[in-house]
């Protein structure tokens, strides 16, 4: 672990100085905008009425969609009573994680190569 | 609507005859103006003339009713393109030439590197059938991958690491190529027919469903409908019920029309019969060869993409896999296959696992006045040197009439004997069904279930007469001249020829021609009938029954 961290931030001094203070305001914003504190994931946020995202949720493993579901009642709890979870119960940076980009991904793919071939 | 159509059709027939005379005769300016014929344009645009006057003349003299103007105004806002394809000005002339046709080439068999096996026959015919023959049948399937192969068949064309699903329909669309997926027990079937110059890319996509296929869970999930429409099918005591409502009602006396009850009878043979044979395969055998062909229910929902990897990454190797080709060019056929199917693992399969006929017997109620039934033995394999002793075997006991609503009593015992032991309906039929190592023979019947017992008595009895009591010469020599025209017909299929020329290559890695097999079939003698009859009766029977089952006898 110890070793991993070290590697990381060898990695990390490498940077351009440019995409380092970039990436620290990303981290900060991303902790700004509170979506964390409700124990959320960045692609909860999405709307799921969007027919694309609505399709890339509907592939999403039956577990990983009850998780999503779980984690957005549970923030419209918070929300309704005003208040944020506890503080060990946000997101943590590592967990915040893309698990719909790559079914996302494929569906827009699919999308693109089917108005490709309806334009043929 | 469609006989609206077509009066529709012949009228405007009619009238274009006419309206071309009208262009001929007066109307040089107009003609002039538009082409002698038009693709594409709306007929509407034809009939502005004296076309017009000419149907509202039919409608009055003719019919004096209202009717056809309003058919003329239909004719006038649809599109009819054919119609107005129609040259309008003289017919060309041409001149028919005789088609040459080229002797076909012998096949020719070649393995590839990875293992697979390419054999082709180039017929010279305007169109390229291929097929690709994977030994993924039911029988490679074990406890965890149980149904794997009929839902493979489903998701033969979804997503692969190459195509998506939809690249591989519309590709096969703008090519003109028909995409198909079979299974039986022994192997599962891709096939297509296309045009002769598009094997290239025809045969890229075939490669790609065996190379990486995907089975995206979302995908095999929006399948499984086409998965419980085949099991429903299956479900045979559903369909005898329905048939049969229409059977008794509509039949009060059996034996008046018993003609047409044939006819309903062959209907339901076909329905009745995937039910009684899984049944046979399950009775008859112990080991891989009596796994349904069909996914078993318990397995329908929880058939997902890992257990479909696992398998298809078990049975899609080289050695497992025979590419045939019709009218095609073999090495040019050769070399496209072997870049296709580059990729592809020639890591040999692991022991084939045996199969063992125990022979036995089952039978259940189904709600029908009627019995079907199967009593089987243990027939021959594709490798046995008896087969064709054993083809004939299955003539002389008799198929199906050969003339529409005959009785086929003369030519078959079986039918013979069945006739003697009921006055009701019946129809029997022999079966001879042939695996890589073993196979079945024997006889399938639907009888009155008051008289089922006499005609399964029957049958049987045949059977032990063949063995017993032999065969003259007169019986042997129809029998060859029946098996030898079934087989000559069935070379005219160019479906049996690949399929034949599948299993050869796949097995012997050798090809017998027609030719061949007729001489055979000529050699054969009594005594060689007779030997297979005696070895194959000597085992134990199978029997199957459903129906009213009250009166079937014990083995």
């Amino acid at each position: 672990m110890a070793n991993k961290v070290v590697k990381g931030a060898e990695i990390a001094r490498q940077l351009p100085l440019s995409r380092r203070i970039f990436a620290a305001v990303a981290e900060w914003w991303q902790n700004a905008s509170g979506y964390r504190k409700y124990g959320l994931k960045r692609e909860d946020l999405l709307n799921d009425e969007i027919p694309n995202i609505a399709e890339a949720l509907r592939r999403l493993p039956e577990d990983e969609y009850m998780a999503r579901q779980w984690r957005i009642k549970r923030a419209l709890d918070c929300s309704l009573k005003n208040t944020y979870l506890p503080r060990e119960e946000w997101t943590k940076v590592e967990d915040d994680k893309f698990y719909l980009k790559p079914y996302l991904d494929l569906v827009e793919k699919e999308k693109t190569e089917r108005k490709s071939f309806d334009n043929q | 609507m469609v006989s609206t159509f077509s009066t529709v059709n012949a009228i405007a027939a009619v009238l274009l005859a006419e309206n071309s005379v009208a262009h001929k005769q007066a109307n040089g300016r107009r003609r002039r103006d538009s082409p002698s014929y038009t693709l594409g344009k709306p007929l509407s645009s034809f009939y502005e003339g004296p076309a017009m006057s000419h149907l509202s003349r039919i409608g009055k003299t003719c019919h004096g009713s209202h009717i056809l103007p309003r058919v003329a105004s239909s004719i006038r806002n649809s599109r009819l393109y054919s119609m107005a394809a129609v040259p309008l000005s003289e017919t060309p002339k041409r001149e028919w030439k005789p088609i040459e046709r080229k002797q076909p080439q012998p096949a020719q068999i070649t393995r590839l590197e990875n293992g697979m096996t390419v054999a082709s026959i180039e017929d010279y015919s305007s169109t390229t059938r291929i097929a690709l023959y994977v030994n993924a049948g039911s029988r490679y399937e074990r406890f965890n991958t149980l149904g794997a192969s009929h839902v493979m068949k489903i998701c033969a064309f979804l997503a692969n690491k190459e195509n998506s699903a939809l690249k591989i329909t519309r590709e096969a669309e703008l090519l003109g190529a028909n995409l198909q997926a079979k299974n039986t027990r022994e192997h599962l079937i891709i096939s297509s027919d296309f045009l002769r110059d598009r094997v290239q890319p025809v045969l890229s996509i075939i490669a790609s469903t065996v190379k990486d296929p995907c089975f995206y869970r979302w995908e095999v999930n929006d399948r499984k409908d086409h998965l419980f429409t085949d099991l429903a099918a299956k479900d045979t005591d559903i369909h005898a019920g329905h048939y049969q409502c229409d059977f008794t009602t509509f039949t009060p006396n059996f034996e008046t029309i018993a003609r047409c009850v044939r006819l309903v009878m062959v209907l339901i043979l076909q329905l009745f019969i995937s039910g009684i044979m899984e049944a046979v395969h399950q009775v008859a055998y112990r080991g891989p060869l009596a796994n349904s062909i069909y996914c078993p229910s318990f397995r329908a929902n929880s058939l997902f993409s890992d257990v479909l990897q696992s398998f298809a990454q078990e049975c899609f190797t080289g050695p497992a896999m025979t590419l045939v080709g019709l009218g095609v060019n073999h090495d040019e056929f050769v070399q496209i296959a072997s870049s296709s199917f580059e990729g592809i693992s020639a890591k040999r399969p692991g022991e084939k696992q045996k199969s063992f006929y125990v022979g036995g017997d089952a039978r259940w109620w189904a709600d029908s006045p009627l019995v079907n039934a199967a009593v089987v033995t243990e027939g021959v394999g594709l490798e046995d040197k008896d087969i064709l002793a054993a083809g004939l075997l299955t003539r002389i006991l008799g198929g199906s009439p050969l003339i529409k609503y005959g009785n086929n009593t003369e030519t078959s015992r079986l039918s013979k004997s069945v006739s003697e032991a009921t006055t009701s309906p019946y129809t029997v039929s022999s079966l001879n069904i042939n695996y890589s190592d073993s196979g079945l023979l024997g006889s399938y019947v639907i009888a009155n279930a008051a008289d089922i017992d006499k005609v399964l008595k029957a049958i049987v009895n045949q059977y032990r007469s063949v063995a017993e009591k032999g065969i003259s010469n007169d019986e042997l020599t129809r029998a060859k001249n029946q098996l030898k025209a079934y087989a000559a017909m069935s070379y005219e299929n160019p479906a049996s020829i690949m399929q034949d020329l599948a299993v050869q290559a796949g097995y012997t890695g050798s090809y017998k021609s027609p030719v061949d097999v007729l001489n055979e079939v000529d050699k054969a003698s009594v005594e060689d009938v007779v030997k297979v009859a005696k070895r194959l009766f000597s085992a134990p029977l199978t029997l199957v029954a459903s129906g009213n089952i009250e009166k079937v006898p014990a083995l």
